[in-house]
């Protein structure tokens, strides 16, 4: 698959420039953090996916991965009652995969992210806050392997979002818009691929009341409920000139604490999805819940994440239709990582993932477990 | 509701007809909200002074420079007459650039001083709204809308009041004069040692703060490198559809951002070192001078 030239080399390029660049001196990085490690994922099932045409007779594979990644923020412009940040994340992964029976392939992914921020307060902060965000990303796979060693597919996307949010009644309130354009960029060979090409519409409102247990302390709790309407197109899914369009609404609450060395957070949420097409119309529910536990035993700090997801269609079929991209009905995932900082400027992380994938209609799935050892280097802390 | 009105009508009769009675002064005294309201307007009285104090001094600040300039530039070209004449000017104008520098000065200084008093007050009324908005969530609604309207105002004020300086009085220079006496001398020395006692016990506070503020910093970096490094590839993203990016919340940014901070403290520590090692060894030198006497 071909690794876009912008992102290979220029958002990387743009990065280095931006570290080396005088400016680093003067408090422009708020954050850098380079990171490289090694790990090592197990992947097995029978699960089948449009957009991976390659096929192999195994049901497991096994992979070393080497990767390599650098994350910033850049502090470009900073005033009283505004702020512009940059934030650039670049990573590499390498995979040396066993297992599958026809040849040995050798997957690279690729993945550069830059978002703008901009922040400003109205009316001293009393009218609340706007915010605007553009975000180029680009991920991209090379030699990309059969199932069941499921890596996305490369796409590159862009995405505009404007938020503004006040203060009602002791509650924080906010509106948010988001435009976003996916293209997947599928190669002659690879045609499926296109049918993933996405253009979105987003409107959320959300509500957010904090309680401080203390003035002074940080502690918090916090609940928050939205709502969201959202507006898909996929031009490239269709027949006849007519394509798939899709509208979903949403309605989600989270719960957040910070307290003591505990940092926990809670989400819950539902959808209902229309489209111009009956049979992909369905309902979806997801559960997501983080949390930190700082200086956990010694110097060792611990972080969660898990998300369960599930989806139904509403308009059940005799036949097994899967909708590209979107094959799967069920997922979870597990994600855990112990921390301890290593020297002033260095933290060492171990991290387990653990994650199974599956459809109702014919109990295909698949599940990748891995765990792996990497070194954070801040050169700026 | 009904007690929102209550507390309103109850600050609005108790405000217009304190002053009939000569009272007000003692019913601010005990009511807190209207501690807190006085003080928001001293607040924001003496905020607007001190920008317009700042902008005097910048405005003569910035002559001050244009003349500066002509000054080197008429050195350069030879023209003494030129240079004697903005020589007149400069002596002219130094007392009023001093005057309005001193101006600026203490106006951030008494915003500073309001700012403080304002959050004292505003402290003291959270402190006796506590014990009614933690019993639970759903606790007295008004009470709880009014405990976060003051703690958005508190975070407000401490974000806007100018930054106390984060430098160093100039280290006086000490000397050995050639009258001087070995007691003298002495006397120099243990002034120096007294100042590294000082300087010592300000490094201790300082690294304090830096360990507080790192601790801080690191566990906000451990949460964000948790977070990007299981989303970059999109490890989390599975052939589901129905995806939904979590729409970040317009959340308020701090106005410095702790790695600021931490890099202004630490320069200051670094500088407090300096000084703690040239004072030490002047004062061994003095002492050396004197034969080592205690």
């Amino acid at each position: 698959m071909r690794i876009d030239g912008v992102a290979r080399f220029g958002l990387p390029g743009l990065f280095v420039l931006a570290t080396a660049s005088p400016l680093a001196g003067q408090g422009i990085v708020q954050d850098l953090v380079i990171s490289g490690g090694m790990a090592g994922e197990a992947w097995r099932g029978d699960f089948v996916s449009f957009v991976i045409p390659q096929v192999d007779s195994t049901n497991q594979a096994v992979a070393w991965v080497g990767e390599w990644s650098a994350n910033g923020i850049f502090n470009l412009a900073r005033r009283e009652q505004s702020s512009l940040d940059a934030i650039v994340d670049v990573g590499f992964r390498q995979f040396a995969p066993g297992g599958f029976q026809l040849r040995r392939y050798s997957p690279r992914e690729y993945n550069a992210l830059l978002t703008a921020r901009y922040h400003r307060d109205v009316a001293d902060g009393r009218g609340g806050a706007l915010v605007a965000e553009a975000t180029a990303r680009k991920h991209g796979i090379d030699d990309r392997p059969p199932m069941p060693l499921y890596l996305p597919p490369g796409y590159r996307s862009y995405r505009l979002k404007a938020g503004y949010e006040t203060t009602l009644a002791g509650s924080r309130a906010s509106l948010t818009v988001t435009g976003e354009s996916a293209d997947y960029g599928a190669p002659v060979l690879l045609p499926y691929l296109d049918l993933l090409d996405r253009r979105s519409a987003v409107v959320e409102a959300a509500g957010t009341r904090r309680s401080y247990r203390s003035p002074d302390s940080g502690e918090y709790s916090e609940v928050r409920f939205f709502g969201s309407y959202r507006y898909h197109t996929y031009p490239r899914q269709g027949l006849e000139g007519v394509f798939r369009v899709d509208h979903a609404v949403g309605l989600g609450g989270g719960y957040e604490l910070s307290a003591g060395r505990m940092d926990l957070g809670v989400s819950l949420d539902g959808t209902r999805s229309w489209s111009n097409s009956r049979r992909v119309e369905y309902h979806a529910g997801r559960l997501g819940v983080q949390m930190q536990l700082w200086k956990v035993w010694r110097e060792f700090g611990l972080s969660v994440a898990s998300d369960l997801a599930v989806k139904r269609y509403r308009h059940q079929s005799e036949e097994y239709a899967p909708v590209p991209g979107e094959e799967a009905d069920n997922g979870a995932a597990l994600y855990a990582e112990i921390t301890r900082s290593v020297a002033r400027n260095m933290d060492a992380a171990f991290r387990l993932g653990w994650q199974r994938v599956e459809t109702s209609f014919t109990g295909a799935y698949y599940t990748r477990f891995g765990g792996g050892f990497f070194l954070r280097v801040r050169p700026t802390r | 509701m009904r007690r929102l009105l209550l507390h309103t009508a109850g600050t609005a009769a108790i405000c217009l007809l304190a002053p009939l009675a000569g009272l007000r002064a003692q019913v601010a005294a005990v009511s807190p909200q209207a501690v807190v309201e006085s003080r928001q307007a001293e607040y924001e009285e003496a905020k607007a002074r001190s920008e317009a104090a700042r902008l005097a001094a910048a405005r003569v600040r910035d002559e001050w420079s244009q003349l500066l300039e002509q000054h080197a530039a008429a050195s350069r070209a030879g023209d003494r007459d030129r240079v004697r004449e903005l020589l007149a000017v400069f002596q002219e104008r130094s007392p009023e650039k001093s005057r309005l520098e001193q101006a600026w000065r203490s106006s951030q200084e008494l915003w500073r001083e309001a700012g403080q008093e304002l959050v004292a007050a505003i402290d003291d009324y959270l402190e006796k709204l506590w014990p009614a908005t933690e019993q639970s969530v759903g606790a007295a609604e008004y009470e709880n809308a009014l405990y976060n309207e003051l703690f958005s105002t508190l975070r407000r004020v401490e974000s806007e009041l100018p930054e106390v300086p984060l430098e160093l009085e100039p280290m006086p220079e000490v000397t050995i004069r050639p009258g001087d006496t070995p007691g003298e001398i002495l006397y120099k020395a243990r002034l120096m040692e007294n100042r590294v006692r000082y300087y010592a016990s300000l490094a201790a506070e300082l690294d304090q703060k830096i360990e507080v503020l790192a601790q801080r910093q690191r566990r906000e970096q451990n949460r964000r490198d948790f977070m990007t490094s299981h989303e970059r590839f999109g490890d989390g993203v599975v052939p589901i559809g129905n995806e939904r990016r979590e729409l970040s919340d317009p959340a308020s940014a701090p106005a410095v951002p702790i790695e600021v901070r931490i890099g202004q403290y630490r320069e200051l520590r670094e500088e407090v070192e300096m000084r703690m090692l040239e004072l030490s060894r002047k004062a061994e030198e003095f002492r050396g001078r004197t034969g080592g006497g205690q």
